[in-house]
């Protein structure tokens, strides 16, 4: 029996020891946003944030997951409506960095980590976060600048929640 | 889903002689998982029981004084190691990329860049520098650095704890010196700054690490890197350590380089046979990767490199 917190949820499962999170996370919790393309730890589509590092679930054991703290694609956005969606998500739309979308979970979750670390990123800081997130179809430039678009974005959303304290906003969610 | 591996058992143990004994029971087929970023891509068929060693305490990077390894230089005989980092065997490939005790000596920011070299951030995040080693890739980046820096690995195991120096620790292709029963418990790198205790202010200290690949990419190991660590003194080049990855079964040290450099003031044309003479020390093989004489050929180039570069730094 392990206990793990996933998008903000607490869950008590029953696993087994050889099975992986990302299976866990998809045909258990039925989360089937955290994508597999490899299954060993070559792609990136399997990127969660796990205590706050983007890991990739699909070189984890769902057993050593226990305890932790798990942010999957799902938890993102502030709510299930996509006027929701949060900025990184609206940067991916508005810049066509997506195309199949396969790689785009992993992406976005790499680049909030990013982001959640050091929100004003050189585009080389950017394209080192995001190297280890394959993408086959649109290449690398269209994200590269949906990051740097969503950071800039972001800090205003920081600079806005400063001013307005306690207003509800996706930079203060984050924070909560 | 996990085709070919039989795990049947996981435990995370809170006390080290708890892992030991887990270990030492059934030693072919119980495995210590850390990060688990080689052990779950290989899933070995053997393995049937993990011993997971996350809550050991063993994350802790450390500094400590007036501390001796024990070591001596096949040159300068016993070193006067008066500071040792101390690098648990959980610290991560990520926390060693952006340690900051690891600039309080010249030499030791190599462990950083080799971190920063090592596979993409979710490997980082999750990798550890013991499972780097214990791994024994002949090509592991951290094993490389931690050569030529005369790191030792520290063991505990049910006949108590033992340090093994790197160059013994790798016996071949994944195989390490550790019994059956053994935990590396950290990595300690002795300062190279005040190592011969005659600092009289006309010592410098520079090392370098170098690699290369096809671009940076997790599955993607080294073809070949190359670690090196020098002191100057008096102008001249008093202790040098040439440790080269990817061209033979293990990590190795090129001591044919490293005799060609000691004694020498630093100038292009020593640069030039110390890396030549670094070739004689190899051992490569063709594979996938690269043919056994473009190996040859890049370990002489990267050698070159990161001698240079090592001396600049002597420098700053």
């Amino acid at each position: 029996m392990i206990r793990m917190t996933v998008n903000g949820r607490q869950y008590e499962l029953e696993v087994q020891p050889h099975e992986l999170l990302v299976d866990v996370l998809r045909q258990r919790l039925g989360l089937t946003g955290t994508k597999v393309g490899c299954r060993e730890g070559e792609c990136g589509a399997c990127t969660v944030i796990m205590n706050g590092k983007p890991v990739l679930s699909c070189l984890i054991l769902a057993v050593q997951a226990a305890g932790s703290d798990i942010l999957t694609i799902e938890g993102l956005a502030a709510s299930t409506d996509t006027t929701d969606l949060h900025p990184l998500q609206r940067a991916f739309i508005e810049e066509g960095a997506i195309q199949c979308g396969y790689c785009t979970p992993g992406m976005i979750l790499a680049a909030k980590a990013l982001l959640d670390k050091n929100p004003d990123p050189t585009e080389d800081q950017v394209r080192r976060s995001l190297a280890g997130n394959l993408c086959r179809c649109t290449g690398y430039e269209a994200p590269v600048k949906a990051v740097l678009a969503a950071a800039k974005n972001l800090r205003g959303w920081t600079a806005a929640a400063k001013e307005t304290a306690g207003a509800d906003n996706h930079a203060g969610r984050e924070k909560a | 889903m996990t085709l070919g591996f039989r795990l049947t058992k996981y435990v995370r143990p809170r006390r080290l002689e708890e892992a030991i004994r887990l270990l030492a029971e059934e030693p072919k087929t119980t495995r210590v998982i850390a990060g688990g970023t080689d052990l779950l891509v290989a899933k070995p068929p053997e393995v049937k029981c993990l011993v997971d060693i996350a809550d050991l305490d063993l994350a802790q990077i450390d500094i400590r004084d007036d501390e001796s390894l024990g070591t001596t230089d096949e040159i300068h005989g016993p070193l006067s190691h008066s500071r040792i980092l101390r690098l648990g065997a959980t610290v991560t490939i990520a926390d060693l990329e952006e340690s900051q005790a690891l600039h309080s000596d010249p030499c030791w920011t190599i462990l950083s860049e080799a971190a920063a070299s090592l596979g993409t951030p979710g490997v980082r995040n999750r990798a550890t520098i013991g499972g780097n080693l214990c791994n024994a890739s002949p090509a592991a980046d951290l094993a490389v650095a931690a050569l030529a820096l005369g790191a030792a690995v520290e063991v505990a195991g049910p006949r108590g704890r033992r340090t093994v120096a790197v160059e013994d620790f790798f016996l071949g292709p994944r195989q390490t010196a550790l019994a059956p029963g053994e935990i590396v418990t950290a990595i300690l790198v002795p300062a190279w700054k005040n190592s011969l205790g005659t600092d009289s202010g006309n010592e410098r200290y520079g090392a370098s690490f170098f690699k290369l690949c096809r671009h940076q990419c997790s599955v993607d190991v080294a073809t070949v890197n190359v670690a090196v660590a020098l002191s100057l003194s008096a102008g001249r080049i008093s202790r040098a350590r040439i440790a080269l990855g990817g061209v033979a079964e293990t990590p190795v040290l090129s001591q044919s380089a490293a005799s060609a450099l000691n004694g020498n003031k630093p100038a292009s044309d020593i640069v030039a046979a110390a890396a030549s003479l670094a070739v004689t020390d190899t051992r490569p093989i063709d594979d996938i990767r690269a043919s056994a004489n473009y190996r040859r050929a890049m370990t002489a180039v990267l050698v070159r490199r990161a001698l240079t570069e090592a001396l600049r730094r002597c420098q700053l």
